[in-house]
């Protein structure tokens, strides 16, 4: 059953630089809170009382119920005033939260999961690990970045993980949609055989869809536009999606919600010409 | 021990159980996460403007946030008016709170239509008539422009509504006290005002507007003395029943309106950062008028001090 999501004051348990680009939230919540399914997110106050009018919205890395609640581990990057604004809040801080929100990856049944996050985009592939890991024991996680300054320490990752860096600095040499291609000519990787799930920049996962889509393979990507509410409210998170199989057309001509429907969506059903890149 | 102030207001011939609804196009259907938003606990909710057919909407990106405020380019996305009344309106009415049915077109016989498929159906207690969106090419914002289109598009929907109307005003006009008089010389019943202004936004280095479509809608804790002035205006020029919107977030702001005589007012885009803020502004007016020791929120209303 998904949580019915809630609005509540998170306390910051810490916040620290991972590299010169990535950081790390980690919020407390009540035990009750949630609990979120992989691919779900959080709106989030970066400033209490703030000047925003909007939070912002950061997919759950990790969460785990403890002693003290559930905590929630987010993976962020600064790159505008709501992000530089959370870089700046200190332990003890409390911010108000909504979530958990969303649709999450489903998984699909009997196939070997292959998680490739690019940049930040590697967060909810770690949620997504430790969700599929009980029942998937042979699944690996992808990790591309332009170079060694974008990568972290992935900790406790119950699946290998693989970095792929543009510029070759670590691992392999490539982008991460050429270390597929190297699997899948080894044939460590099959179209029958496994299914991808993705998130990073919209340009990496309009090619991982479309690499996907020429293969076989099942691909699911966690897609990131400008939300207003994060809750179906506002409609300012539209995505084009393609009409379904034997669908003539559906109630928003085929925009869908990110916030509600999404932020995963099946790889082909994105009307990629239409998205943000 | 006082007893609990009184919050029930006249709007017209209606009554509403608190003066503090949503806007329309910032609540959705109102039935989106009821237990985050509070829906059940307010005076009323203004659904997203309906069309007669399904409305795909504009371009992502449809939002772009500025200081205190936000600019859209939503362009009416919506289920259209039909399979709001089948599918939408059954839930929505369940929550049992007033509600009024936005509706929007391009020429006086779209808002006709959509005003025929919502006549005689249980639950709607108004039809708002929004004769000034910005984002759509037609049919929008120009209603108010033209006074006398907007008074036809009134007039039309007058012959066949069973229930009351009111018009939604565009504050991107120089006299929205005249538009306002002749909506409700056409048979407005109530003002709603404001809806957004006109704004802008450009990225320097691509020298692009942020929202595809060059411009948009703004709205938020920007615009709030923007359109208090609006409504002022309205009120005073027009002397009928005005519903005040426009960067309402906290009750303080919401007592401005209604000091300056809005009858009720519409919480809008701060429901996107805090889902349930109507139901706090709501319960920080209940304190106010305690603290007050005023009865009611009737012997509140319109009680403006203006300089002599
Ligand atoms: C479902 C979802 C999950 C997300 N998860 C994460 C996460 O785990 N970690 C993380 O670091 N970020 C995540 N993001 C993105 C994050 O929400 C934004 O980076 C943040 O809102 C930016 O706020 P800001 O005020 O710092 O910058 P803004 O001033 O809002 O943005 C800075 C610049 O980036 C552009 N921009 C911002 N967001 C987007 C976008 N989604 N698409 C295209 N352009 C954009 C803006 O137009 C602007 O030019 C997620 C977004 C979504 C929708
Ligand atoms: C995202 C968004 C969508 C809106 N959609 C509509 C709409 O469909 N119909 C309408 O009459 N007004 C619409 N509005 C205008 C609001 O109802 C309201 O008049 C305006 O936002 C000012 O109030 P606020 O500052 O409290 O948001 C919309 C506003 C926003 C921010
Ligand atoms: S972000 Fe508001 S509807 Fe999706």
């Amino acid at each position: 059953m998904t949580s019915v999501p809630q609005s509540a004051p998170a306390r910051v348990v810490s916040n620290r630089r991972l590299n010169p680009e990535i950081h790390e939230l980690v919020l407390r919540l009540p035990a009750e809170w949630g609990p979120p399914e992989p691919g779900q997110f959080v709106q989030v106050e970066c400033l209490p009382a703030n000047p925003f009018i909007l939070k912002r919205p950061f997919s759950i890395a990790r969460s785990r119920l403890g002693d003290l609640g559930m905590e929630l581990h987010l993976v962020y990057g600064a790159i505008g005033p709501g992000t530089e604004a959370l870089t700046r809040r200190r332990p003890g801080e409390m911010l108000d939260v909504i979530g958990p929100l969303g649709h999450g990856f489903r998984p699909v049944p009997g196939r070997r999961p292959v998680l490739i996050g690019g940049g930040r985009g590697v967060a909810p592939m770690i949620a997504l690990a430790d969700g599929l890991a009980p029942n998937y024991e042979d699944g690996i996680l992808i990790f591309g970045a332009r170079g060694s300054a974008q990568l972290y320490e992935l900790e406790e990752v119950p699946y290998p993980v693989t970095i792929a860096t543009d510029d070759g600095s670590v691992g392999f040499h490539g982008n991460v949609i050429q270390l597929l291609e190297q699997l899948r000519g080894r044939g460590e990787l099959r179209p029958e055989e496994n299914a991808l799930y993705s998130c990073g920049p919209n340009p990496m996962l309009h090619a991982l869809s479309d690499w996907a889509g020429e293969h076989g393979f099942p691909c699911q990507v966690s897609l990131e536009t400008i939300f207003g509410c994060g809750f179906g409210i506002c409609a300012g998170c539209a995505v084009p999606v393609h009409a379904a199989e034997g669908e003539e057309s559906d109630e928003f001509g085929h925009y869908r919600f990110a916030c509600v429907e999404g932020p995963v969506f099946e790889g082909h059903r994105v009307d990629w010409e239409g998205v943000k890149e | 021990m006082s007893e609990r102030p009184d919050l029930s207001v006249k709007v017209g011939s209606l009554t509403f159980p608190t003066p503090i609804l949503v806007a329309s196009g910032t609540f959705g259907y109102g039935t989106e996460s009821p237990e985050l938003t509070g829906a059940r606990e307010l005076g009323g909710i203004v659904t997203k403007t309906l069309t007669i057919e399904p409305r795909r909407g504009n371009a992502p990106i449809r939002l772009h946030e500025t200081p205190a405020g936000l600019l859209n380019s939503i362009g009416l996305q919506n289920v259209g008016v039909q399979r709001f009344r089948d599918e939408k309106l059954p839930k929505l009415r369940e929550l049992g709170v007033p509600i009024v049915a936005s509706i929007g077109g391009k020429a006086p016989e779209d808002f006709v239509q959509a005003a025929e498929h919502l006549r005689d159906v249980p639950g709607i207690a108004a039809l708002e008539i929004n004769v000034s969106c910005p984002n759509v090419k037609e049919g929008g914002i120009e209603f108010c422009q033209r006074p006398d289109s907007a008074a036809a598009v009134i007039r039309a929907v007058r012959d066949v509504a069973t229930v009351p109307l009111w018009a939604k005003l565009s504050p991107n006009v120089s006299h929205i006290g005249e538009v306002g008089r002749v909506c409700r010389d056409a048979g407005a019943e109530a003002l709603t005002a404001v809806n957004t202004f006109v704004g802008m936004s450009v990225d320097p280095r691509t020298r692009q507007p942020h929202l595809p479509g060059g411009t948009g809608g703004l709205s938020g804790p920007a615009i709030r003395p923007l359109a208090l002035a609006k409504v002022w205006e309205t009120v005073r020029v027009t002397g009928a029943p005005v519903v005040g919107c426009g960067g309402i977030a906290t009750a303080e702001d919401a007592l401005q309106f209604l000091v300056v005589g809005a009858r009720a007012v519409q919480v809008g885009t701060v429901s996107f950062r805090i889902p349930d803020a109507a139901r706090r502004i709501r319960q920080g007016i209940e304190e106010f008028l305690s603290r007050e020791g005023l009865p009611g929120i009737e012997s509140l209303i319109g009680t403006y001090q203006p300089p002599q």
